[in-house]
């Protein structure tokens, strides 16, 4: 269970990291739109 | 300029079920185009330096989004999401397999349910994700296919990132 610990832990991060370049896109759209 | 935006990540081993849930700082109708068009997908789905690459997508019920995980070696994991029940700006459920390119599903990989609620929150959006595995050993396993380097590189991108954000 330690070991799906760690990779739902990995996961977590990694949606992380998607979720800031998904901001990122989404101020640009916003600008856009200006 | 960055804002305190919520996330929360959850796992429920008992229902093999995990929840994300993150607000955005822009409108359900912005956030929406973001999930549901390939063009803007393809811009953020993938953690640098991996990038997704959509092949084909077809936003609609029944429809599909047929796409590969780029490595920088040029490597590609691909995946097929089947579109189940569309909600426009409100919510969407599919079911997410691996594929090969030409989209036939490896049924010897896991597969997991997919559904994803939009939220208005004024300015914001709250975006939830509820994703279900038949095993929760599947999600290792996932990771473990092609996830596990791009998101060591992204982390590091994302150590680059932060101070910059912070100023």
């Amino acid at each position: 269970m330690k070991e799906i610990d760690y990779w739902l832990d990995q996961f977590r991060k990694f949606w992380e990291s998607r979720f800031k370049q998904l901001d990122n896109i989404l101020l640009k759209l916003k600008n856009n739109k200006k | 300029m960055t804002q305190n935006l919520a996330f929360d990540f959850s796992v429920n081993k008992e229902n093999k079920t995990i929840t994300v849930k993150r607000e955005f700082a822009a409108e359900p109708s912005l956030v929406w185009e973001a999930y549901t068009n390939s063009e803007i997908l393809d811009q953020w789905w993938a953690p640098k330096p991996w990038k997704a690459r959509t092949k084909t997508m077809d936003f609609r019920e029944g429809g599909h989004w047929l796409y590969a995980m780029v490595g920088p070696a040029g490597e590609e994991h691909w995946a097929l999401a089947n579109y189940k029940d569309i909600q426009t700006q409100k919510k969407f459920t599919g079911l997410d397999a691996f594929a090969d390119a030409d989209g036939h599903v490896n049924i010897d990989m896991p597969q997991s349910k997919w559904e994803v609620t939009f939220t208005d929150k004024g300015s914001k959006t709250l975006v939830e994700l509820y994703i279900s595995y038949d095993d929760l050993a599947q999600l290792e396993a996932t990771i473990q296919m092609g996830f596990k380097e791009g998101l060591s590189m992204a982390m590091e991108g994302l150590d680059e990132l932060l101070p910059s954000l912070k100023k």
